[in-house]
This record gives C-alpha cells, sequence and structure tokens, in this order.
C-alpha cells in the first residue's frame, strides 16, 4: 500500500469523523429544543443570587411588580400591601382602603398593574379599583359567575378564571370593568379530559410585551396561549411527559363534595412570565439528572413563547428546607418567595440558550 | 525509507500501546462512574439527546480498540478505527469551545477554558502519532496481515 492510499485513507477518516459529530450535534440541538423527550439542559451559572431579605411571614404573595417595586399581599392581613424596591432593600407598609365596606369578605386577594391596584374575591364576587397613590378602592363589579383566578391586562380588562355554574368547570373570561354587560368566554381555550375541575386546574397569566394570556396547567404538560379576546393562538407542550392529568378522586360521606384519593401528579407549580418567555416550575424530574439537585432546589425551566420552544433550567434553592412557593418575573431579575424570605435571583442572557440552533443550524447543514 | 522495517515496527508498535493504555484508561474511568458519565453526557451541551446510546457506544468501542490494537492481524485496522475516534473526539471539544451557548464547566472561571484548549492541543497530539503510526507501517507488515486474513 502506499503512501498516497494511506493518506488517502486517513483524509477519508477525518472527513467522516468530523461530518458525524457536527451532524450528531446539529441533530441534538434539534431535538433538544423542539421535539424535546424530556432532557433537561442546565447551562451554568444563568441564575445567581443576589439579593435577600427576611419578610418575618411566610404569607405573603405577589401581588405586581411595575416602576422598580415589588408589591406583596398577605393572605393573613390581606387589605395590607408591603412595597419592596428592586434590591429588596427598603419596604414599605401600605393600608388600602375599601369605600364599601358592607361586603362579605373572607379572603380578598390584591393585583398591581400599572398605576392601579385591584381587589377582588371570586366566591362572593367582587372586585374594586383604586389608584396605587392613594391606595384607595372603589367597588366596580358586585354579581356574575364566581371566579378563582383574576390577572388584569391593562386598567380595564380583566383576564379571569370563572367557574361555570351548576357544573363548577373553569372557564376563562375577559371582563371589561367599565362595561360590565360585555363579558365574553373563550369556552374553547380549556380542554377537559375528565372532571373539567381539576384537570383544567392551572395558573393564569397575562403577558405585557406580547400582549398574550398564558394559561399553564397544573397538572398535565401543556399551556395555552391566547390573545385579550381569547382567541386561541397555540397549545404548547412542557417538556414533561404527562399529556392526561393524572388525579383520582374520590366522594366524601353525605356530601356533594369531592376530594383527591391519592395525592395527584404536579407537573407545573408555580409559573411566571416576562418578555418572550415563559418560566415553569416543573415539579418532575427528567433524564439524564442528579436527584441531589431536586433535594435541594427547584427547578425552573424556561420556554419561548415566540416559537414554543424550551430554552434551558436552572435551579431556584431551597432555603431552611423551604421550597419556592411564588416567583415573579421582570427582565433579568427574578424573586422567588422562600418560606419567610424573599430572594432576587440574576438571569444571565445565555438562559435562551439561542447561539447554538438558531445561529449555527441552518449555516451548514 | 530512512527507517529500516524493524525500526517503523517498533514506533508503530510504540504508538499502539500509548492508545492502548489511553483508551483503556478512558474506558474503565468511565465505566466505574457510569451514572455520572451518563448524567454528564445528558448535560453536554453538543449530544445531550443521544446521551444513551453515546454513553454505552463510546467505552464500548474504546475497548474493542484497544484490542485490536494488541493484535498484530487487527493492528492496521485499529489503528485507523482510533484514528478515527480521537478525530471525533477532537470535533467534539471543538464545537464544544466554537459553537456551544456554554461550555460545561466543573468549576468556572478561566481553569475550565485551560482545560478544554489543553484537551484541544493533547487530543492532536494523538491524531498526530496515529496518523503518522498509520502513514509509517511498513507494507510488509500489511501484506502479513492480509495473508493471515486469508487463513
Amino acid at each position: 500500500m502506499s503512501y498516497k492510499i494511506k493518506f488517502v485513507f486517513l483524509l477519508t477518516c477525518t472527513v467522516l469523523s468530523v461530518a458525524m459529530i457536527f451532524k450528531l450535534f446539529n441533530l441534538s440541538e434539534d431535538i433538544i429544543h423542539y421535539q424535546n423527550q424530556f432532557i433537561r439542559r442546565f447551562p451554568q451559572h444563568v441564575a445567581q443570587e443576589i439579593h435577600q431579605t427576611d419578610l418575618t411571614y411566610n404569607s405573603y404573595y405577589f401581588a405586581g411588580i411595575g416602576d422598580g417595586k415589588i408589591y406583596l399581599g398577605n393572605y393573613t392581613a390581606p387589605l395590607q400591601m408591603l412595597v419592596l424596591d428592586s434590591t429588596l432593600k427598603e419596604k414599605k407598609i401600605y393600608h388600602i382602603e375599601l369605600k364599601e365596606k358592607n361586603l362579605p369578605f373572607q379572603a380578598p386577594q390584591i393585583r398591581v398593574l400599572g398605576d392601579h391596584f385591584f381587589v377582588f374575591e371570586g366566591i362572593v364576587p367582587y372586585i374594586f379599583k383604586g389608584n396605587i397613590s392613594n391606595w384607595k378602592a372603589s367597588l366596580k363589579i358586585n354579581s356574575g359567575y364566581y371566579f378563582s383566578h383574576l390577572e388584569p391586562m391593562d386598567s380595564l380588562n380583566m383576564a379571569i378564571r370563572y367557574m361555570t355554574p351548576k357544573s363548577g368547570e373553569s372557564l376563562i373570561g375577559a371582563l371589561n370593568l367599565a362595561d360590565t354587560t360585555k363579558v365574553s368566554y373563550g369556552t374553547q381555550l380549556l380542554q377537559k379530559q375528565f372532571d373539567g375541575i381539576f384537570d383544567t386546574d392551572g395558573s393564569l397569566l397575562f403577558n405585557k410585551s406580547l400582549n398574550r394570556l398564558v394559561y399553564v396547567y397544573r397538572y398535565r404538560n401543556e399551556f395555552i396561549v391566547a390573545d385579550p379576546l381569547l382567541n386561541l393562538d397555540y397549545r404548547g407542550n412542557t417538556i414533561d411527559t404527562v399529556s392526561r392529568a393524572q388525579v383520582r378522586l374520590t366522594q366524601l360521606k353525605n356530601s356533594t363534595m369531592k376530594t383527591f384519593a391519592e395525592p395527584p401528579l404536579i407537573v407545573n407549580k408555580t409559573t411566571a412570565v416576562d418578555g418572550n418567555l415563559l418560566y415553569v416550575n416543573s415539579l418532575l424530574p427528567g433524564l439524564y439528572e442528579s436527584e441531589n439537585i431536586w433535594k435541594i432546589a427547584s427547578i425552573v425551566d424556561v420556554y419561548d413563547l415566540t416559537d414554543k420552544t424550551y430554552r434551558s433550567s436552572f435551579p431556584i434553592y431551597h432555603i431552611a428546607g423551604k421550597k419556592m412557593k411564588g416567583m415573579l418575573v421582570s427582565g433579568n431579575l427574578l424573586y422567588a418567595l422562600i418560606g419567610e424570605k424573599i430572594v432576587c435571583y440574576q438571569l444571565l442572557e445565555h438562559l435562551s440558550q439561542d447561539r447554538a440552533v438558531r445561529k449555527y443550524a441552518h449555516s451548514i447543514y | 525509507m530512512e527507517f529500516n522495517t524493524q525500526t517503523r515496527n517498533s514506533i508503530v508498535r510504540i504508538i499502539c500501546y500509548i492508545y492502548v493504555v489511553l483508551f483503556t484508561y478512558a474506558a474503565t474511568s468511565k465505566l466505574l462512574d457510569f451514572e455520572n458519565f451518563r448524567i454528564q453526557l445528558g448535560q453536554s451541551p453538543l449530544l445531550s439527546a443521544f446521551a444513551f446510546w453515546t454513553s454505552v457506544a463510546v467505552p464500548v468501542s474504546e475497548f474493542i480498540i484497544a484490542i485490536l490494537l494488541l493484535i498484530p492481524k487487527f493492528r492496521f485496522m485499529g489503528l485507523f478505527a482510533a484514528y478515527s475516534l480521537m478525530v471525533m473526539f477532537t470535533a467534539y471539544i471543538y464545537i464544544i469551545l466554537n459553537y456551544s451557548s456554554f461550555i460545561p464547566c466543573s468549576c468556572g472561571g478561566v481553569l475550565e477554558k485551560m482545560t478544554w484548549n489543553q484537551h484541544l492541543i493533547f487530543n492532536i497530539c494523538f491524531i498526530i502519532l496515529g496518523g503518522i503510526a498509520i502513514l509509517i507501517t511498513p507494507n510488509k507488515n500489511l501484506f502479513i496481515h492480509h495473508q493471515s486474513l486469508k487463513l
């Protein structure tokens, strides 16, 4: 065998080997982002804790964010509003004053959007609206279906998850506070699997920058994106494989009430949305993950709402064994409520893992 | 042609042994900590979707190549396989360093980058060694190899 032939052989081997690895890389990237079979990607150091503050109580929830301020409501002091600056150093407490006081108040909740805030309770039902300059609110709505979730879309339009009378099934609607006769319902949005109550449970979000409603199912791997008029944009999937809600219910004796027969399989626990991205705290470990991370952290998966792709995941660490129970994202800052603490994580840009697929994949293959 | 056949043979043999040591060591250490290896592959920006198959295929082929290199009959074939595998490893590192949106790191900072680049140089040395071994394998040996195949 001459040098020449050997050399040709070597060259062929080299070219074939390199081509094979490049092809594998592209295929892998494609599968991960577009048809993921539940393999998470954890880029290093994309989310780092930068601030932490003790709130003394664990009963806070996120009411809104805006103008460098974080608004926290409190379940046990329902009309108290705690306002933090973005670095979590300054705290201010406001007391909301409601003009109409003769309603059967039980557990009012608050949302803040822009200069306005809303106090509501779906099982009465009522909605108050006020301005954050004086924290005084007046009654806007005191009738209609019961509801369980409310997210303001602007100062007048509310996205609401109603309970259909009698059946109790969930139904997403849009309400205009100025013209209460015009409630529209997105009957095609939530899809019933067995009871229309538990199987459609989930979290309702509004994304200001895309002007879209996002609903993330709690017990299955799906999220719904719709416009403010409740027209369906698309249904996307989270990366896990639970397409049917795994919830078993049992009837309570001497009652029409139902309860869980066994602990339900929660897929998507808490969610947040900001910019083009959807953040989902999933409770299901994927393939090839170390178990240790699940013992010390909550895992947040990131999706791009503009192209339905999975981007990456990062951990939010437990504090003294307590798990994250709420999160809110604004720009590159993520706030999380963990036990009595609130923490701020800084998110880095390569969290969206853009470079690999989008800039490279189409250049060669 | 400056070297006589015997010298060339011994050089080829030494290169083969180096390869054997490298592959056996690499494959064994992977298998000893297999779970961890699989997790690392799953996190690798390049092959995450194929982590299962690559985690099996890589150590197995390393062992097979090591065996091929030890048997004189199959040495020439083994050299080509070893060379190709090394090229693949190198291409992998090259992609990680240049195209991947993140570099998987064990600690962080500048250290990790150094290690990957050193890895690249290390691999290139092995590729050159493999190439040399293939080119200087005496034709007489190839002939024997063909004959023995016929037997």
